[in-house]
């Protein structure tokens, strides 16, 4: 941690909410899109990340730094987004694959091409969002959030050997998933 | 000693993170120039693993949260801070600030007697709420409303306590707020 960082960590431990939202708007928006790809919309996304930097500040003063700032932040916007996944039993997984579909930017492409990266996109999306929620979460960790294992586990609070075995097992049901669909064609030079 | 193809998928998995060692790499090199099923498995998981990266970078160019959130989070945290302020202390902040900040045993005491007040409050209005007989007006929910007891004890020892009941409508709050 950054002697700057640290000083903003002491600051914000006394309830100092400048310094506080200092230290977490470098990792809000990393924040919000890992929140996002959970809870599955913008508008859950944002009320969740306000919980988990609420609970942040509210916890702040039991921070030793015995992990980065980043995985602690990460681990309780987990925490956060799973219980708050838990309340909305009104939305059906239905629902929430069709919202995450709709999350992401268009760029704009040839039509052709945009087409078939869309399609494609939506079927990677779909494929993800229908891991069960250990896999998915050190997918997303790991593909989406390019964090290290150990990162993981420590996001995650289990061993190293089972953050391999999850991603693993993640990808090889990802892989099914999208090979099911022929979305695996690998190119003539991989052969 | 042979490798299982169940193995050889691990091993291919965390060679795609370059976290394989020199061993194990060559134990799938050798088990790969014999299975001809695992060696597909790891062309296609490459290619599965293409399509998932080049959907994670177009994810990390989201926009983030609105706008509005900034003033929404700070207007949160605003009322956090004053909330922690001036909410009064509850029985059990009491005590665990006393025995923390080592007090005296005179207010070591008060904090103890408002701990049991509270408690006491607390089980008899629980108790006469679930005893009250219906009313002859409109039909009101059994346990209809909530009651909060709070208590607390200055530096002399000298013990305050504050007793509030709460509508129906701060029931769900309350719950989830437990949640």
């Amino acid at each position: 941690m950054s002697d700057e960082e640290l000083d903003l960590v002491r600051r914000a431990q006394r309830g100092d909410i400048g310094a506080f939202e200092a230290l977490v708007e470098v990792h809000q928006h990393k924040l919000f899109r890992f929140i996002l790809a959970i809870a599955g919309n913008a508008e859950d996304a944002e009320d969740s990340l306000q919980e988990t930097l609420l609970r942040a500040y509210r916890a702040l003063p039991t921070f030793r730094g015995n992990s980065s700032l980043s995985t602690w932040l990460y681990r309780i916007a987990l925490n956060t987004t799973r219980n708050w996944i838990r309340r909305q039993t009104r939305a059906s997984s239905e629902r929430i694959a069709q919202r995450m579909l709709e999350m992401a930017p268009e760029t704009p492409r040839p039509l052709d091409e945009g087409l078939v990266a869309n399609d494609t996109r939506d079927a990677v999306r779909r494929a993800v969002r229908k891991l069960p929620d250990h896999y998915r979460e050190a997918i997303l960790l790991r593909h989406y959030h390019s964090l290290t294992y150990e990162e993981i586990a420590d996001i995650l609070q289990v061993p190293i050997g089972t953050v391999r075995s999850r991603i693993a097992q993640g990808r090889h049901l990802l892989l099914k998933q999208l090979d099911a669909q022929g979305y695996t064609v690998i190119p003539e030079e991989a052969r | 000693m042979n490798m299982t193809c169940r193995q050889a998928m691990q091993l291919i998995s965390l060679e795609a993170d370059r976290r394989i060692s020199h061993c194990d790499n060559d134990r799938l090199a050798a088990h790969l120039r014999q299975c001809a099923s695992c060696a597909d498995y790891k062309r296609k998981l490459a290619a599965a693993m293409a399509l998932v990266e080049t959907d994670a970078a177009a994810y990390r160019t989201h926009p983030g949260p609105s706008d509005e959130f900034a003033s929404r989070l700070q207007s949160a945290l605003v009322e956090e801070r004053n909330s922690r302020l001036c909410t009064p202390i509850t029985a059990l902040d009491v005590l665990l600030q006393a025995w923390a900040a080592g007090m005296s045993a005179r207010c070591r005491q008060a904090a103890t007697a408002a701990a049991a007040l509270a408690a006491a409050a607390g089980i008899l209005l629980l108790a006469s709420a679930a005893v009250t007989p219906p009313s002859s007006g409109p039909a009101q929910p059994r346990f209809g409303h909530i009651a909060s007891f709070s208590a607390h004890a200055d530096a002399d020892g000298r013990v305050y306590a504050q007793l509030s009941e709460k509508t129906t409508g701060a029931r769900s709050a309350l719950r989830e707020a437990v949640e």
